[in-house]
């Protein structure tokens, strides 16, 4: 199945904040433990929806 | 004339369309690509693409998972403004019980310490993690932090590899006609490449093409200097 569609900054933004809310963690504690290869189970997956949603947001990285 | 966001839009779409090509490869597995794109307020062009498919033994059946293949994208428009590039992209191949890469094949366009196209493993080798060690490796049992070079920018693996790799090498079930879809695909992507390097090279394309008999006449000015940048990077 293929889904298509446009987004804004406002979403992507509250798309983030729910993301590390359900994993009960900062950014900043993802980001250190993704450069150390101490990712575990589902974490693996918000690491990358938030380097999609920084790179959409016109970031340098998550 | 710089890309539109209807025509990047549209460059998008038939990009998405190619990796499902690809990934529906696999014999009767459930298949998913999302792409979001950056909305008409934005000034950026960029998109985000995410395709995966979930992968089982031949002889178990499409809900008995072993694995997932994962494919992202991240898209924008290249140097010149005229053509849709790859920013980012990472196939990975993730167990299903601790949803871990187990492999991982990156590509980064603006890569600073890695190969900008390189493949990770996550594995054990006693002999690897001694000799990482003697020379005094920051992370010596973390096979997975060596970043393995894959042919840069232009002759890195595209998607077709890596599916034809899992289903050639590996054992898992392709569907039907996978061959000749991954072919056609894996060609298209050569040649887009090949043009891709043509315009890091002008003069040397030049001179291949003269070899072979044909004309060739230089713009006004000169041909365009060579991306020594994109030749030279690891």
């Amino acid at each position: 199945m293929i889904k298509i569609g446009t987004v804004s900054d406002t979403e992507l933004r509250e798309r983030r904040a729910s993301i590390l809310g359900k994993l009960n963690v900062s950014q900043e504690d993802l980001r250190q433990r993704a450069a150390n290869y101490a990712l575990v189970g589902d974490e693996h997956e918000a690491w990358e929806q938030l380097e999609s949603i920084a790179f959409l947001l016109g970031e340098t990285s998550a | 004339m710089p890309l539109t966001h209807d025509q990047f839009n549209e460059k998008v779409t038939e990009f998405v369309g190619d990796v499902a090509s690809a990934i529906s490869c696999f014999s009767a597995q459930p298949w998913q690509v999302d792409a979001e794109l950056d909305d008409e307020e934005s000034e950026r062009l960029r998109a985000a693409v995410d395709a995966k498919v979930e992968l089982s033994a031949p002889r178990d059946s499409s809900e008995n998972t072993l694995a997932q293949l994962s494919a992202n994208y991240k898209l924008c428009v290249d140097s010149y403004g005229h053509h849709l590039a790859v920013e980012n992209s990472s196939f990975t191949l993730k167990a299903t019980l601790d949803r871990a890469p187990i492999i991982r094949w990156d590509y980064n366009r603006n890569a600073n310490s890695a190969p900008a196209s390189h493949v990770q493993i996550t594995a054990h080798r006693g002999a690897l993690s001694h000799l990482l060690s003697r020379l005094d490796h920051a992370t010596p049992h973390s096979i997975e932090s060596l970043h393995i070079p894959m042919g840069g920018d232009r002759f890195r693996p595209c998607l077709e590899d890596i599916v034809e790799f899992l289903i050639r090498d590996c054992g898992f079930q392709g569907g039907e006609n996978w061959r000749a879809i991954l072919q056609n695909g894996r060609a298209k992507w050569r040649r887009i490449q090949t043009r891709a390097v043509v315009r890091d090279a002008p003069a040397e394309a030049a001179s291949g093409l003269e070899a072979m008999g044909y004309t060739v006449t230089p713009p006004p000015d000169g041909h365009r200097q060579e991306r020594t940048d994109r030749l030279s990077a690891w």
